[in-house]
C-alpha cells in the first residue's frame, strides 16, 4: 500500500508542476536554514563541554567596587594559582595562562622554514591536567613540564614540518632560543574558548611571581577534586582574596574592604556563551545568538509547515475530484488521509536532500560571515542527518495532517457534482497565516534598513582621528625599546613622502591598559592609558584643545608645577588627556597643570588636552584615556602618517628600510582606516545574517502569498466570472484582486512597523554614537515589500481576469 | 418589427489536442425585438453554446452575427463587451449572485462597472427592487434568500441596464414548481413590457410561455414552432 501512495505522490507532484516546485522549493530553503541553524547551535553549545570532568572547572575572577560602579576583572595576580593549590582543599589542580600582552608575536623558524604567529599562550607546567586536549603526538602528562618546551597545533605542525610526527623536535623562537615540541594537538579537536597555535612553558622565564593585586595578567582555572563543595571553595578563594589582595589594592583604592572585593569562580562550560569581560581571551559567543538561531528553526519549521499547508489547500478544488472518485471506489477517510501524508513526507524527503544541497553551497558563505568552520560531514554528521530525518518527518506530518483531513471531508456528492466549495474560515486563518509572515518581513525588511543606516552612520562619523594615508607598523616591542629601528626611523624621518612617525602601545581599536587615578573627593576613577612618544596625538592628526604634547613644557615650568604641589614626589610624569577624562574626573579650567594622583605611587602632570577620538566600537562612550610615554605596556607599533599621493612607493620604501633593521620578523603593516572599520565587523556580520533571514523571509512570505492568491484565484473563479459578465473589464478584476492582497501588506505593516520601531529603538540605544530614527527606512519598506507582493500576485490576477467566463458559468 | 438578432450560417468548434467537435454547425437564427424565444434540445446539442456566442461571452468560428443592427465579427474584446453589456442582461440557472454582497450591491454591479454615478445608482436599483417586491430585504446577503428570491435578484440586476435582450438559462432549473412559476410569470411581464426575452430551458411548460420555440440537434436547429396557445395556460 505505502509504495502504491508514494508512487501516486510522485505522479501528483509531476501533474501540478508548478506547485510541486514551489512547495518543495520554499520547503528546501526551510530545511536549509534549519540544518545552518543546527550546525550553529551544535557548534555553540559544545564548547569545552568535551573537556574532561568540564564541570569541575572554574575560571577565577574578582571584583574591585570602585566608585559608583562595581568593576570586574576575569584577570587574575601572579601568585594565585600557587595558592589555590597550597591553600583550597577542594582544588585538585590549578593552572594559569598569560596570553595578553602575546604583543608582537612569534617568528618560528624550522630549517628557514619562517612562520610569523600572532597570538600564543604560556601556560603552567599543568595546564594540561586541567585542559585534555586531545594530544596527536606526545605525552600529555609530561609536556610543558621543562623550560623551553612547547605543544604546537596539527595544523602548524604540518606547516613546519608537513605530514609527520613532530614531537620531539626543535623549533628556534624569534631567532634565536630553540625550543623543543612537547606534543601536538588534535586538529579534530572540538571548540574551545582556549584554542592556541602555540602554548608555551611558563617555566622557560621565570621571573619574580610573587606580585598580588597588581599586574593581573593571568587567567587563573581551577580544577576541583570529584564531589567537592562548591560553596566552600567560593568562600575559600574570596578568603584568598581579603588575605592577599585587599591589602595591597587598599593602598590605592580607598575605603576597600571584604565587602566590596571579592573573588569569584565562573564555570568553564559557562565561558563561551556567557562571559563577556575586558580581557577574555578571545570574543565568546553569545548565548542570545542560540537562541535566535533555535528560535529562527522553530520559526521556519512552523513558516515551512505553513506554506505547505497554505500550497496544498490551495489546490484542494482541483484535487477534490479525484478524492470524489477514490471515495466512491470504496477508499475511506483513513486510508486518504495517509496518501495525502505520504505526499506531504515524500515532498518533504525531497526538499530534505535538496536542503542539504542548499545548506551546504551556503555554507562558505555563512562560515565567512559567522568567522566558524562549520561543515555538515565531520563531527557529529549522523546527529544531524538523524535530527534533520526526524525533523522532516515531522514537517511532512504536521504540514500534511491538514490538507489531508480537509481534503478527506469532501463530500463525493458534492464534489463529483462540480458544486463544491472550501469554507470561509479556511480562507480566513490563510490570511492570518500570510499577514503573520508579512509581519516578520516587515520587521526584518526595517531592521535590516536600520542595521544598514547605523553602520553608515559609523563609516562617516568623525572619529576624533585623521585615519586616511596611515599605516602602522607591527614591531617587536624588546627591539624598539633596545633602540634597534632607530635607523629605520631615522630613514623614514629623511624621506619627503612621510610626515610625521610615531610610536605607541595601542593603535585605535585594540584593547588599552587600564590604571586609576582619585578625583578630588578622594574617589577613585579608573582611565585607560596609551604609552607612546610625544609626536603620537599629531601623527594621529588627534587635536590639541589645550596645552601640547610632554615634554614641551620648559623644565623650569614643570618645577614650579611640582614645586607648588606639596604632596608631590618628584616622579616628573607628564600626560596628555582627553576630554573625556576631565569630564570624568571633573577637572576645572585651567585643565593645564592639573596635578593627578593615586596614593603613594604616582603623580602626573597633565600638560596638553586633546578632543575625544574614538578608539573603540560605537557601542562604548569613549573612555576617558590618558596618553604618556613612561611604563606599563610594551611600545610594539610604528605609526607612519604619510603625504604622498604615491602610497606604493611609500610603502615600498619603508619596507626595505624594515629589510636593513630586522632579519627575522615580517614586514606587517595595516592602513589605519582598514584596520579601524573592522570594529564594524560585528555590525556588518550582524547585517549580513539580517540581510540573509530578511531575504529568505521574504521569499518564503511571497511563497505563501502566491499560495493565496492561486487559491482566491481558484476560488473566485465564479465570481469573477459573474462580474465580467456584468461588465467588468479585466483591469477591474486586476485591481481588484491586487488591491485585496495588497490590503494584507498594509494590514501586516501596520503591525510590524510599530514593533521593528521599539526593536530597532532599543537596538540603536545600545550604541552611545548612533544614528536617528527616521521615518524613510519605513516608507521604503513598505514600497518594497508592495512592489513584491504586487509582483507575486499580478500573474494570478491577470490569469483570473482575462480568463473566459463562460468557462466557470456553467449553463447547464 | 425590428431584428434585434440576426444569425447566419454560425459555427462554433471545440478542439483539444486531438479531436475537434463541432458544437454548432451553420446555425440560421433570428429573432425580432420583442419575442419571447424558448431554446430546446437535449443535453450537449449545442444549446448552451449557443447562448454563450449570442450573449458574446464566446468567440465563433464562423458565420454571421448581428445585433441590434451591429456587425459583431471583427469586433475586439472591449468592443464585443461594450456591445454586450449596452444590449444584455443575463439570468442564469443557478443565479449565478456573489455571496459577499448584499442583494443591493449585486444588483448595483453592473451600474458600478458602466459608471454610472452613485446617486443615480441609488435610485435605480431601489426601483428596481421594488418592482420585484424585495426592496425590503436589499441589506441581506443571497445565502439569506430562498430559491426564488435570489433569482428575482439575479432577474433584476440582469434588467438594471434596461437591456434589449435578456437571455436566460433555466431559469427555473433550481426552484420548486412555486417558485418556478413566479420568476415565469416575471419574466411574461418583462416580455409584455418589451424586453426581448431568449430562455434555454428542458422545461415544456416553461417554453409553452414562449412566442416560438427553436429545437436543437447535434449543433443544428432541427424545427421551429409558433406557440400560438401562448399566454392560455398561464
Amino acid at each position: 500500500m505505502i509504495f502504491n501512495y508514494i508512487r501516486s505522490s510522485f505522479r501528483s507532484i509531476n501533474r501540478n508542476r508548478l506547485h510541486g516546485f514551489l512547495n518543495i522549493l520554499g520547503l528546501s530553503v526551510c530545511m536549509a536554514v534549519m540544518i545552518l541553524s543546527i550546525l550553529y547551535v551544535k557548534e555553540e553549545t559544545s564548547y569545552d563541554k568535551w573537556f574532561d570532568r568540564s564541570e569541575d572547572i572554574y575560571r577565577i575572577g574578582q571584583t574591585f567596587n570602585m566608585g559608583d560602579k562595581n568593576e570586574e576583572m576575569i584577570i587574575t595576580s601572579q601568585p594565585l594559582a600557587r595558592s589555590l593549590m597550597a591553600e583550597v582543599p577542594e582544588v585538585e589542580y590549578a593552572t594559569r595562562t598569560n596570553n595578553l600582552f602575546s604583543g608582537s608575536g612569534l617568528v618560528l623558524n624550522v630549517n628557514n622554514n619562517k612562520i610569523h604567529i600572532n597570538t600564543y599562550s604560556v601556560v603552567d607546567d599543568n595546564f594540561f591536567n586541567v585542559f585534555s586536549f586531545p594530544f596527536k603526538y606526545g605525552n600529555r602528562d609530561a609536556a610543558l613540564i621543562k623550560p623551553y618546551t612547547l605543544v604546537i597545533s596539527e595544523d602548524l605542525s604540518k606547516r613546519l614540518f608537513g605530514d609527520i610526527n613532530s614531537a620531539g623536535k626543535t623549533i628556534k623562537v624569534n631567532g634565536d632560543r630553540e625550543y623543543t615540541i612537547d606534543g601536538v594537538i588534535d586538529e579534530n579537536m572540538k571548540p574551545a574558548h582556549i584554542d592556541f597555535e602555540i602554548y608555551m612553558s611558563l617555566r622557560s622565564n621565570e621571573v619574580n611571581q610573587n606580585y598580588w593585586g597588581t599586574r593581573n595578567n593571568y587567567h587563573t582555572y581551577a580544577k576541583l577534586k570529584e564531589g567537592s563543595s562548591i560553596e566552600s571553595f567560593k568562600n575559600n578563594i574570596n578568603q584568598l582574596q581579603w588575605k592577599y589582595v585587599l591589602p595591597v589594592m587598599s593602598q590605592y583604592i580607598p575605603n576597600l574592604n571584604k565587602d566590596n572585593t571579592k573573588m569569584f569562580a565562573q564555570p568553564l562550560n559557562d565561558i563561551h556563551l556567557k562571559s563577556k569581560y575586558m580581557f577574555e581571551i578571545q570574543t565568546n559567543g553569545n548565548i542570545t545568538y542560540v537562541y535566535i538561531a533555535i528560535l529562527l528553526a522553530l520559526v521556519i519549521i512552523i513558516v515551512a509547515c505553513i506554506n505547505y499547508m497554505n500550497l496544498a489547500t490551495a489546490q484542494s478544488s482541483r484535487r477534490a475530484k479525484e478524492v470524489g472518485v477514490r471515495k466512491v471506489s470504496g477508499s475511506n477517510k483513513k486510508r486518504l488521509i495517509s496518501q495525502f501524508i505520504t505526499e506531504s513526507v515524500v515532498q518533504s524527503f525531497i526538499a530534505l536532500v535538496l536542503g542539504f544541497i542548499i545548506a551546504e553551497l551556503t555554507l562558505p558563505f555563512f562560515n565567512g560571515i559567522l568567522g566558524k568552520q562549520l561543515s555538515i560531514v565531520g563531527n557529529g554528521f549522523l546527529t544531524i542527518i538523524a535530527i534533520s530525518i526526524i525533523t522532516s518527518l515531522f514537517i511532512g506530518f504536521i504540514a500534511g495532517l491538514v490538507p489531508a483531513i480537509i481534503l478527506s471531508h469532501f463530500e463525493p456528492v458534492k464534489v463529483l457534482k462540480g458544486s463544491f466549495s472550501t469554507s470561509k474560515k479556511g480562507g480566513t486563518l490563510r490570511k492570518i497565516l500570510v499577514i503573520s509572515q508579512f509581519i516578520v518581513s516587515a520587521i526584518l525588511i526595517v531592521s535590516v534598513m536600520f542595521i544598514y543606516k547605523q553602520i553608515d552612520f559609523m563609516h562617516n562619523k568623525d572619529l576624533g582621528f585623521e585615519p586616511d594615508q596611515v599605516i602602522s607598523l607591527k614591531v617587536r616591542d624588546d627591539y624598539l625599546a633596545e633602540g634597534k629601528y632607530d635607523a629605520l626611523m631615522q630613514e623614514m624621518r629623511k624621506n619627503s613622502n612621510i610626515s610625521g612617525i610615531s610610536v605607541t602601545s595601542n593603535m585605535p581599536g585594540q584593547t588599552m591598559g587600564q590604571n586609576a587615578f582619585e578625583k578630588k573627593d578622594g574617589t577613585v576613577e579608573a582611565y585607560n592609558f596609551i604609552i607612546a612618544d610625544p609626536n603620537f596625538a599629531e601623527v594621529m592628526g588627534i587635536k590639541y584643545t589645550d596645552g601640547g604634547t610632554f615634554r614641551h613644557i620648559e623644565e623650569e615650568e614643570l618645577n614650579k608645577i611640582y614645586s607648588s604641589d606639596e604632596n608631590f614626589e618628584n616622579t616628573k610624569q607628564e600626560i596628555v588627556v582627553n576630554r573625556a577624562f576631565v569630564k570624568k574626573f571633573n577637572l576645572t579650567e585651567p585643565v593645564v597643570g592639573t596635578v593627578m594622583r593615586i596614593k603613594g605611587v604616582r603623580n602626573s602632570v597633565i600638560v596638553g588636552v586633546v578632543e575625544d577620538f574614538h578608539v573603540d566600537n560605537f557601542d562604548v562612550e569613549i573612555m576617558p584615556i590618558a596618553i604618556s610615554d613612561w611604563g606599563g605596556n610594551p611600545r610594539s607599533h610604528i605609526v607612519i602618517r604619510m603625504n604622498s599621493s604615491d602610497i606604493k612607493s611609500t610603502i615600498n620604501f619603508i619596507e626595505k628600510e624594515w629589510r636593513k633593521a630586522e632579519s627575522v620578523y615580517p614586514f606587517n603593516y595595516s592602513f589605519l582606516d582598514t584596520e579601524f572599520a573592522k570594529k564594524f565587523k560585528k555590525q556588518e556580520e550582524f547585517g549580513k545574517l539580517f540581510v540573509g533571514a530578511t531575504i529568505f523571509t521574504i521569499f518564503v512570505a511571497m511563497l505563501g502569498l502566491f499560495g493565496l492568491a492561486s487559491f482566491e484565484a481558484q476560488q473566485r473563479k465564479k465570481e469573477i466570472g459573474v462580474r465580467k459578465v456584468m461588465g467588468a473589464k479585466d483591469g477591474n478584476i486586476i485591481k481588484m484582486l491586487v488591491i485585496d492582497f495588497t490590503k494584507l501588506v498594509a494590514i501586516a505593516s501596520v503591525i510590524g512597523f510599530p514593533i521593528a520601531y521599539i526593536l530597532m529603538n532599543k537596538w540603536l540605544s545600545g550604541f552611545a554614537y548612533h544614528t536617528s530614527m527616521s521615518a524613510t527606512p519605513f516608507i521604503l519598506s513598505f514600497i518594497m515589500l508592495l512592489t513584491l507582493s504586487v509582483i507575486t500576485v499580478i500573474w494570478q490576477a491577470y490569469r483570473a481576469a482575462t480568463a473566459k467566463p463562460v468557462n466557470v458559468l456553467k449553463y447547464e | 418589427m425590428k431584428t434585434l438578432i440576426k444569425v447566419e450560417n454560425l459555427i462554433k468548434k471545440y478542439r483539444t489536442e486531438e479531436i475537434e467537435t463541432t458544437a454548432l454547425n451553420k446555425v440560421n437564427f433570428e429573432v425580432q425585438e420583442g419575442e419571447f424565444v424558448a431554446i430546446m434540445g437535449p443535453s450537449g446539442c449545442g444549446k448552451t453554446t449557443f447562448l454563450n456566442v449570442i450573449g458574446l461571452l464566446d468567440n465563433m468560428d464562423g458565420g454571421e452575427y448581428n445585433i441590434n443592427g451591429s456587425n459583431t465579427s471583427g469586433l475586439n474584446k472591449k468592443q464585443r463587451n461594450e456591445l454586450r453589456t449596452k444590449n444584455i442582461g443575463f439570468v442564469f440557472q443557478n443565479f449565478n449572485l456573489i455571496d459577499d454582497l448584499t442583494l443591493f450591491e449585486n444588483v448595483e454591479l453592473p451600474l458600478v462597472y458602466a459608471k454610472v454615478p452613485s446617486k443615480e445608482r441609488k435610485e435605480r436599483v431601489n426601483k428596481i427592487l421594488e418592482r420585484m417586491g424585495i426592496l425590503h430585504r436589499a441589506k441581506h446577503f443571497p445565502q439569506q434568500l430562498s430559491g426564488g428570491q435570489q433569482q428575482r435578484v439575479a432577474v433584476a440586476r440582469a434588467l438594471i441596464t434596461n437591456p434589449k435582450l435578456i437571455l436566460a438559462d433555466e431559469p427555473t432549473g433550481n426552484l420548486d414548481s412555486k417558485s418556478g412559476n413566479e420568476v415565469m410569470n416575471l419574466l411574461i411581464d418583462l416580455n409584455e413590457q418589451g424586453t426581448t426575452i431568449i430562455m434555454v430551458t428542458h422545461s415544456n411548460h416553461d417554453a409553452s410561455f414562449a412566442n416560438r420555440v427553436v429545437n436543437l440537434l447535434d449543433g443544428q436547429v432541427v424545427n421551429e414552432k409558433i406557440n400560438r396557445a401562448k399566454y392560455e395556460l398561464a
